[in-house]
């Protein structure tokens, strides 16, 4: 196992799911948590204590000690994440320059590895990575003639070098390692040509790409996985699921937003529908259908690896329970029954069900998630919107067994929300 | 529609329950599409399909397939070419998938299924 330091993501947005989606992506190369963070000196037993205690941490220092099997599991961590911006080989740290200039010498005498990689004979570059501080091209100069000692043999190269070693600096602390995986090139991402701008069908409603593929990774989608989105509007979680490789599957109660009328429209006067984004983008087209969850047309027979959704709470877009175009409002509260219920018959034992779900931050309770006896929660991140009001990233995972929840219980906890989080202003 | 997804669509009205698959496909137009062939996928719907439905849906297109399959069946490379084509490639843009059971038809209209219920009809 290798000591690699992962460096997350610093826009405040996107670093409160950073955590979880690190686990998640970890656990899909089949690294536990308890691994992954096993440099640490301290452990826990779930991996919700994980998330909050290095979520507190980030605030201060994005850096994260992580224990990954090889280079290649960080590449491919980093081809697809949102939240994780480089992975280092981690040579050593320091609290001031001296420190890490003696510390470095004695893991070159020590350890064979990094004594390898310093004296290896290929042109290299140094690169400077800070948070909460800048620094001056004077005092980037000076931390590389400190460096002097240290027994390099390649090329200094700046057009083209073959590696890059990086210096990362924060609130006392200085690391130094070797650049493994990075996640933007040039400040362009992998999913850059995925933004909504370059989109030719979108709603009003369309889930951005970032908080899309975050959802999709929450999700585990990989190539030839079976993705369902019972409220797939016009596409937005279905492309990103496209973009790994997942076989998508759509469902929507309101035909207007399918076929591209009314509420979904086209960003360059043609005509265009739910087909149309994937198609201009190369992916296989979706398998749409009209449906309403709550009298679910799907068989019940665990044909899905993921289920991933931004239900309509009457939040964001109204929810509406229809047929023809005569509206009732579908009940906040009772797109959890339905939701949970359809996805424990439709996910494979180990497959995920991913939703956003809006909260009053005052009146959260952890208790008062909905429950089901055959899901179980492994990662829950709040997405803080305004004073008032958050959503959260909920996953579960379908588990084989119920698990000591039964019914008369699960309708407690649903009359609570009922009750408390859904107030008739919200809607 | 692909008939990947015919196989697993089935009448929603309650009281069906037990008979409401598989649902009887009419299909006014088809669209042949041109995917790559992708083993694994169709592999991993072996596992996942019900093949009496999946057989007799495809006999009424036209394709006569094995009545039944055989663990073997996987590696025979020829028939998982077919097998992928008519999963994924076979595409139901128009036409009717009927309950045997209630007689409901559920129409398909530019490739989407619609199986929304009348108020009416709610159980």
């Amino acid at each position: 196992m290798g000591k690699f330091l992962c460096s997350i993501i610093t826009k405040p947005r996107l670093q409160e799911f950073s955590i979880s989606e690190l686990i998640s992506l970890s656990s899909l190369y089949n690294i536990p948590t308890q691994d992954l963070f096993s440099h640490y000196n301290f452990s826990f037993s779930t991996d919700q204590e994980y998330t909050d205690y290095f979520l507190k941490a980030i605030e201060h220092n994005p850096f994260i000690y992580t224990n990954i099997p090889s280079s290649d599991i960080c590449k491919k961590i980093a081809s697809r994440s949102i939240c994780t911006e480089r992975f280092t080989y981690h040579i050593s740290h320091g609290d001031s320059i001296e420190t890490l200039i003696s510390n470095t010498i004695n893991e070159y005498n020590s350890n064979l590895e990094i004594k390898d990689i310093i004296s290896a004979d290929t042109p290299f570059e140094f690169r400077f990575d800070t948070y909460l501080q800048k620094i001056s091209q004077e005092q980037k100069q000076a931390i590389i003639q400190a460096f002097a000692p240290v027994p390099f043999r390649g090329k200094v190269e700046l057009k083209s070098p073959e590696r890059t070693f990086i210096v990362s600096i924060c609130a006392g602390n200085m690391y130094f390692g070797l650049e493994v995986a990075r996640s933007k090139i040039k400040r362009t991402c992998f999913y850059s040509k995925y933004n909504l701008a370059e989109r030719e069908y979108l709603g009003p409603t369309t889930t951005d790409i970032e908080l899309a593929l975050l959802m999709v990774n929450q999700g585990q989608v990989v190539e030839n996985s079976l993705v369902l989105d019972p409220f797939v509007g016009t596409g937005g979680i279905l492309l990103a699921a496209s973009v790994f490789g997942g076989v998508c599957y759509g469902g929507d109660i309101d035909m207007r937003v399918l076929k591209g009328l009314g509420v979904g429209r086209s960003t360059k006067n043609t005509q265009a529908d739910i087909f149309t984004n994937f198609s201009n983008y190369g992916f296989k087209k979706p398998e749409i259908l009209r449906c309403d969850n709550s009298t679910p047309c799907l068989r019940p027979i665990n044909f899905f690896d993921c289920l991933i959704c931004d239900p309509p709470y009457g939040v964001r877009a109204a929810s509406r329970k229809t047929h023809k175009n005569t509206t009732e409002v579908y009940e906040g509260t009772k797109v959890f029954y339905d939701l949970l219920d359809f996805a424990a018959g439709m996910l494979r034992i180990g497959g995920r069900l991913v939703y956003l779900l809006p909260t009053e931050r005052k009146l959260y309770d952890p208790l008062g998630l909905p429950k089901h006896p055959l899901l179980k929660i492994v990662a829950n991140s709040e997405n803080v919107l305004s004073r008032k009001i958050s959503r959260r990233l909920i996953t579960m995972e379908r588990v084989g067994n119920a698990e000591g929840c039964d019914d008369e219980n699960q309708k407690g906890f649903y009359q609570d929300i009922r009750t408390t989080w859904f107030r008739k202003e919200m809607r | 529609m692909r008939l990947l997804t015919h196989n697993l669509l089935m009448c929603n009205l309650k009281t069906c329950a037990g008979q409401n698959f598989p649902l009887a496909l009419q299909a006014n137009e088809i669209s042949e599409e041109n995917t790559e062939f992708n083993l694994v996928l169709t592999q991993k719907m072996l596992g996942k399909l019900d093949w009496k439905a999946f057989h007799r849906v495809a006999d009424s297109l036209g394709h006569t397939l094995p009545e039944e399959l055989t663990p073997e069946d996987q590696n025979n490379d020829e028939l998982m070419q077919r097998l992928h084509h008519l999963l994924f490639n076979i595409v139901v843009l128009s036409g009717t998938l009927t309950c045997q059971s209630c007689g409901r038809a559920y129409p398909i209209d530019k490739g989407i299924p619609n199986m929304l219920l009348e108020d009416s009809e709610e159980a």
